[in-house]
């Protein structure tokens, strides 16, 4: 029995050399990554310093003055079935190979959505376009489910898909 | 009968063998999103990981590749199922508290949420790995390289 254990904490050992050896390696990458999701504050384009959650007020005020490029983190399968009007599909798992994505301006105020505020995607969408190099990224907490609920349909239009 | 069962069991080995391997490669190549599939499980502090998205896949891929080359089955086996009932307690937490996740099991390649295929088929999984830890000492096993 005992050289079970010897052997599994070989096995755990080697294990944690080798993936602490990776991290190291990816640290860069990840660290500019780990951003917080409800503490993290970005400079807006007026130099003041706002919290990246928004409101439906907040959102639908930049997206009628068009001061904003809206991004969907869902499937393609939900963005097909409703979204946003004018959104970018940008499946918060491939973002990062998303040609549209990779066009905008790193500069560009950028709000994130998802289905609800139950919904974690539209954090992490956040956090990985920010370790992509964008300045300006806010996340539209209340989603598809709380624009909806404000009376506004969604389009079905898939110009902006990929 | 012995001899089938043995080489069911060789093709069970290298079947949830290569399984694990080839999942913890899709993870390791892209640790950030494992990371961030984690952190929707809401389970562990997100300080914690951060080390998660690398040991996990890395002990996934260094148990599966030991499974695959008959190296140490006595421990593979028991690691590998332990590693699948901490996945099996995960997912049927995600499942029961309803959680908007992306399963993370297949790294990018296949995101998917979690339903009840999704429990039935880390079920099988589990009990395929019990039937290889359970077979050890009962059955000639094939192809092993290091006992």
């Amino acid at each position: 029995m005992g050289n079970i254990f010897y052997k599994m904490a070989i096995v755990v050992g080697v294990t944690f050399v080798i993936s602490t050896s990776y991290f190291y390696f990816f640290h860069s990458q990840l660290s500019s990554a780990q951003v917080s999701t409800s503490d993290v504050q970005v400079a807006d384009s007026k130099g003041a310093h706002l919290k990246t959650d928004i409101s439906f007020k907040k959102a639908y005020q930049w997206h009628q003055n068009q001061e904003a490029l809206f991004l969907d983190g869902r499937s393609m399968e939900e963005f097909y079935e409703g979204h946003i009007s004018g959104a970018i599909s940008a499946h918060h798992v491939t973002v990062h190979r998303n040609s549209i994505v990779l066009a905008l301006d790193r500069n560009a105020r950028i709000v994130t959505y998802c289905n609800n505020e139950k919904c974690p995607i539209s954090h992490m969408l956040r956090d990985k376009l920010v370790a992509m190099g964008f300045q300006h990224v806010f996340v539209y907490v209340g989603g598809i489910a709380d624009w909806r609920q404000q009376g506004h349909s969604l389009s079905r239009s898939m110009l902006y898909s990929q | 009968m012995k001899v089938f069962f043995s080489y069911f069991l060789l093709l069970l080995r290298l079947g949830l063998g290569g399984l694990f391997a080839y999942s913890g490669y899709l993870k390791i190549m892209d640790p950030l999103f494992f990371k961030y599939a984690i952190e929707s499980y809401q389970i562990v502090p997100a300080y914690f990981t951060t080390f998660l998205a690398f040991f996990i896949p890395m002990l996934e891929l260094i148990l599966g590749s030991m499974l695959i080359l008959g190296i140490w089955l006595n421990i593979s086996w028991p690691m590998y199922l332990g590693l699948l009932l901490v996945f099996d307690m995960a997912i049927i937490n995600a499942y029961v508290n309803d959680l908007e996740i992306i399963c993370g099991c297949f790294g990018e390649g296949v995101p998917k949420g979690v339903d009840a295929m999704k429990l039935l088929e880390n079920f099988l999984l589990t009990i395929g790995a019990g039937i290889g830890w359970w077979s050890l000492d009962k059955f000639k096993q094939i192809g092993s390289l290091i006992d």
